[in-house]
């Protein structure tokens, strides 16, 4: 435990820290572009799980429709996670003693979870179902456990800031 | 500006005011559903803009894109006035006496007019950025929308850093 | 996996309901009830997004004894209204001037500090309020 606590304050005490930390518009700036880049991400998910759920976008094979968004996805993805980086390392122990912050970095890997294990499940047999009106029932299940586990991280996010420990 | 401060300040006083202030998890919840709705409004549009630049299903023709990104973005835009008018009235004074979010509303108006006239352009003459001589006009289009739609989002951000409590 | 995810963020939705907030919205402060208390500085949190004074006041008992945690705005607006990092410092005694937590805890939202000096330090309000 030592070497990660040592890991971390290496980045706190950084000099990039220090500047986010008490600079006047760094911290503004590098949060706003984290907001644009989570809202890409969460908008093109959204795209991609309302296809699975057979409610949008029905005229595109899923397939087709995966290759188009992932890009987006995951270009929106590093931005967010390193801006989010950038945020986190300006008060890295107050973050990670913080419940909601923990929570959401727990939820963005269920998240990640749930898009490999249905990409596994799906691969093989994809081409049979992708065109079909009615989706198969893990593709929509894994569609809504999407959605509700993005929104649940969204609502950490702004949590986070409601409950952080001053002292 | 000193309508507006007393404008705030009878809000501040209502009763409604009061609930959105005491109940704790209100204003955040309400945020919450604020920021999902950003995400859904401002990904709709930017994917369409990524469409024109042919870097996002280069494939469909960019009536079909417009067609299934763009109508949703009207209904989510009610959501988004309902969750902040309610966010205002319970801080008035974080955004009726806060140059950031007037900002924000310009850029928001920009934002209306010009996704509108694409999504009308568009449905209505499906080949209107086809031609050589309108594609630049289809790409500065295009360009002036992420970038506005990107200070929409800056600005409501930066509304908690130059409000004065 | 998928039944744990979902109990899982089932729990946080419900979790939301009883949040216990350190860092408050503006929203958590009484307005309309600005107080005052005096009390040496013991510690400056000169942080984004919100910075804090940590307080030691000067009354040895009752309602307004103890350490308290004063919040005001972010870095950004305290140099535009002229002050600095070292405006207050640890060891500075000084009179507070804030609106406190409507649910009674020691602590609130600074609006105002008046040091030994006399120097007053306070941020951009509304013109009307000046």
């Amino acid at each position: 435990m030592s070497y990660i606590q040592n890991l971390i304050a290496f980045f706190e005490d950084s000099s990039i820290a220090d500047s986010i930390r008490e600079n006047d518009t760094l911290f503004p700036t590098i949060e706003s572009i984290h907001v644009v880049a989570i809202c890409l991400v969460v908008g093109s998910i959204l795209v991609l799980d309302l296809r699975l759920l057979g409610f949008a976008s029905m005229n595109r094979p899923v397939g087709r429709l995966t290759r188009a968004i992932l890009p987006v996805t995951w270009g929106a993805f590093a931005i967010a996670a390193s801006s989010g980086f950038l945020l986190f390392i300006s008060n890295a122990t107050k973050y990670l003693a913080n419940g909601y912050f923990d929570a959401k970095i727990v939820l963005i890997c269920m998240a990640g979870l749930n898009m490999i294990v249905f990409h596994a499940v799906s691969t093989k047999d994809l081409q049979q179902w992708e065109k079909q009106k009615s989706p198969p029932l893990r593709a929509r299940i894994a569609g809504a456990l999407s959605i509700l586990l993005w929104i649940a991280i969204v609502a950490c996010g702004r949590w986070i800031g409601f409950t952080m420990q001053e002292l | 500006m000193l309508a507006l401060t007393g404008f705030s300040k009878w809000l501040a006083a209502t009763s409604l005011s009061h609930t959105i202030q005491t109940v704790t998890w209100i204003i955040p919840t309400l945020q919450t559903i604020h920021i999902l709705c950003v995400a859904i409004a401002f990904s709709s549009a930017v994917l369409v803009d990524l469409r024109i630049f042919r870097v996002f299903e280069r494939d469909e023709p960019l009536r079909e894109v417009t067609r299934r990104f763009l109508p949703p973005i009207w209904p989510v835009l009610l959501i988004l006035l309902a969750t902040g008018s309610l966010l205002i009235i319970g801080e008035p004074r974080r955004s009726l006496v806060n140059t950031t979010f007037y900002l924000k509303m310009a850029l928001l108006l920009v934002a209306i007019l010009l996704t509108a006239t694409l999504q009308r352009m568009v449905l209505a003459a499906p080949e209107v950025f086809e031609d050589r001589s309108r594609q630049l006009a289809g790409r500065a289009l295009a360009t002036v929308s992420i970038l506005v739609w990107c200070g929409i989002l800056f600005a409501g951000r930066w509304i908690a850093y130059t409000q004065a409590g | 996996m998928s039944p744990k995810a979902v109990f899982l963020a089932a729990c946080l939705t419900l979790g939301f309901v009883g949040v216990a907030a350190a860092h408050h919205s503006n929203a958590a402060y009484d307005s309309d009830h600005p107080q005052t208390v005096q009390g040496t500085v013991k510690q400056v949190n000169w942080t984004n997004p919100h910075i804090t004074f940590v307080i030691e006041t000067d009354a040895k008992e009752g309602p307004q004894a103890g350490t308290w945690t004063f919040e005001v705005s972010s870095p950004g607006v305290l140099t535009r209204s002229g002050w600095t990092k070292r405006s207050l410092q640890p060891g500075d005694h000084a009179v507070f001037d804030y609106l406190p937590l409507r649910d009674g805890k020691p602590g609130g939202f600074l609006r105002k500090v008046i040091l030994q000096d006399g120097k007053e330090l306070t941020y951009s309000l509304t013109p009307d309020e000046q």
